[in-house]
């Protein structure tokens, strides 16, 4: 005998998923996954970023690592709340982590939460976490075939930094091939060039964050 | 040496949830064995199927679905879905 079933497997990590988006809103914090293969520079990017906006925007960050929380001591200077999140093996996070978690912040104190995922351009694709943007960070050294190679990862990002552009010569990599790829992947992806090490590369990325922080708080005050 | 976890395994785990709950929530049916699961998935593809196999065949023992042969096709909607199951 057959049984239709006909389900979603994801279906309980998008139920939960969409449960985190709506207490974001609720709270009005804009909801940030930071995605990249190992490497890549997210931990950098975010020490660069709260380095600029740290005073003046009220940040948090979540981090993902498979087991140690090396990153997470990283950001320690910057006292800002900071959770650790092992998957102890898992290789991506997904949206129940994220609802335990952000029990432990105050979000309504926060502008701007950061998730930096596990290093792995596969499997972080394909969870929703609740964000509002997916960033992925995609560094020259990896190479000009990645987004062939990882389209669903391309595809599910909103928006792509290139980061290490200093080193784009020395790994003879043309940066008007690799957006032109990116394009032709993700058409609707913003894009922009930076190194996470030097912050005068990062002034489009902040205005980035600021008018989506903007754009959140609106949001919220035409709801109230 | 700990394991490094595929996302094949917490899906494996899920696939495993859905069935059971599917089966033990109608109480008309009596179901002694599942023969087969039928899946579909977009392209490129959310799991691959052996890796899913392996994690799966593990989960499934001592369960009605252990033993049940794992058919996989391509969909144009994206995903990763549970279409049928085959039962006796």
């Amino acid at each position: 005998m057959e049984i239709k079933i006909f389900k979603d497997v994801m279906m309980k990590n998008n139920a939960i998923g969409e449960d985190n988006r709506k207490l974001f809103n609720e709270k009005s914090v804009f909801v940030l996954n930071l995605t990249s293969s190992p490497g890549a520079g997210k931990t950098t990017l975010i020490e660069s970023t709260l380095n600029l906006i740290n005073k003046k925007i009220k940040c948090a960050v979540i981090e993902g690592d498979l087991y140690t929380s090396r990153d997470a001591e990283r950001l320690e200077d910057f006292n800002i709340p900071l959770i650790q999140i092992n998957t102890e093996g898992g290789c991506h996070l997904d949206a129940r982590q994220i609802y335990h978690s952000v029990k432990e912040l105050s979000l309504e104190a926060l502008d701007i939460l950061f998730i930096e995922n596990v290093g792995n351009l596969v499997c972080p694709a394909e969870y929703d976490l609740g964000e509002h943007k997916r960033v992925l960070i995609y560094s020259v050294t990896e190479g000009d075939d990645k987004p062939a190679k990882y389209l669903n990862m391309f595809q599910a990002a909103d928006l792509i930094l290139i980061n290490k552009i200093e080193l784009a010569e020395l790994c003879h990599i043309d940066l008007e091939y690799v957006e032109m790829e990116i394009r032709r992947i993700n058409p609707s992806a913003e894009i922009s060039r930076i190194s996470a090490l030097a912050e005068s590369t990062l002034g489009s990325w902040i205005q980035w964050l600021n008018k989506n922080i903007q754009s959140k708080e609106k949001q919220n005050e035409s709801r109230n | 040496m700990k394991e490094f976890f595929l996302h094949e395994s917490s899906l494996a785990k899920d696939v495993m949830e859905i069935i059971l709950e599917t089966i033990a929530s109608d109480i008309t049916l009596s179901v002694k064995t599942v023969n087969s699961i039928q899946f579909s998935q977009s392209y490129p593809p959310i799991v691959v199927a052996e890796s899913f196999e392996f994690y799966f065949e593990e989960m499934i023992k001592g369960t009605v679905l252990e033993g049940a042969e794992l058919i996989f096709r391509e969909s144009e909607k994206h995903g990763f879905f549970i279409e049928t199951i085959d039962v006796d």
